[in-house]
């Protein structure tokens, strides 16, 4: 599956793509972007299976990305990784179309739990 | 009150160990002129007021190295900058979750040395001090003086 990586942090952005290797996801292609405006276009540009997504980024958040693909009509899963948890910006992911939100700190195990059926697919 | 000393140190403990894979202690306060980085998140809306964390510039480097899993001498101050403002992050987001009402949390940002302790627009400030490896840094909530007394 190919993987796109959006995070205004670099570091982050390498972090995610540590635990995904440590979480056993090793056989698929991970891309990055750092931040909306740029991963809708790399979206725009080629398919990618799933989308993981830090929310607050400058240029253009998340949640407006996630807004712009679905209008769009680009097909991909979409996920947020995000510091900011509470259950309103669950509903609001959800609602957006997301099909999952990890918090950040996150662990080796909240990935695997998390993206075990949507790499698996 | 939500932000209380508790949380915020159980918090930190949390993110420095789940995200750098480094032990922490809280410690008592001590001198601030090793405070050369400052890194700050704000929240605006039904809470308002900015949280700040300030370390030593080695400290920020050995942060930096814990974060990417490579040797300090591999840091750059760009990465150092990324990885303390993206520590700044996660707890400003993780205290943003336990506070009453909509609020909105800032893109952070990182200082040098003259912005480290900086108060400015607030006067309610609460500081918390810690032990990382030998190094001190601070973790301080400033909330906004429509704040008091809520």
């Amino acid at each position: 599956m190919k993987i796109l990586v959006v995070d205004d942090s670099k570091a982050m952005r390498m972090i995610i793509q540590r635990t995904l290797r440590q979480a056993g996801f090793t056989a698929h292609t991970v891309s990055e972007a750092s931040n909306g405006a740029e991963a809708l276009a790399a979206l725009r540009k080629e398919g990618f299976d799933l989308v993981l997504s830090d929310w607050n980024m400058p240029e253009m958040s998340g949640i407006e990305l996630l807004t712009a693909v679905r209008s769009a009509n680009i097909v991909v899963q979409f996920g947020f990784i995000t510091s900011e948890g509470t259950p309103a910006m669950r509903q609001q992911a959800a609602d957006a179309g997301a099909a999952f939100l990890i918090a950040k700190p996150f662990t080796v195990e909240s990935f695997e739990q998390t993206l075990r059926g949507v790499l698996a697919a | 009150m939500p932000l209380d000393e508790d949380f915020i140190r159980e918090l930190t403990q949390v993110v420095w160990n789940t995200v750098l894979g480094l032990e922490i202690e809280p410690v008592a306060p001590g001198s601030e002129d090793a405070e050369e980085i400052t890194t700050s998140v704000d929240i605006t809306g039904a809470w308002a007021g900015t949280i700040s964390l300030s370390f030593s510039r080695h400290l920020g480097r050995r942060v930096a190295a814990a974060m990417l899993a490579c040797p300090e001498s591999e840091t750059t101050p760009a990465l150092v900058r990324d990885v303390v403002g993206e520590l700044a992050n996660v707890i400003g987001g993780n205290m943003k979750g336990v506070l009453p009402g909509p609020c909105r949390l800032s893109l952070p940002r990182v200082e040098g040395a003259e912005a480290a302790g900086a108060t400015h627009g607030h006067d309610h400030a609460q500081r918390l001090w810690f032990d990382c490896a030998g190094q001190p840094f601070t973790v301080t909530v400033h909330s906004s003086p429509s704040q008091l007394g809520g």
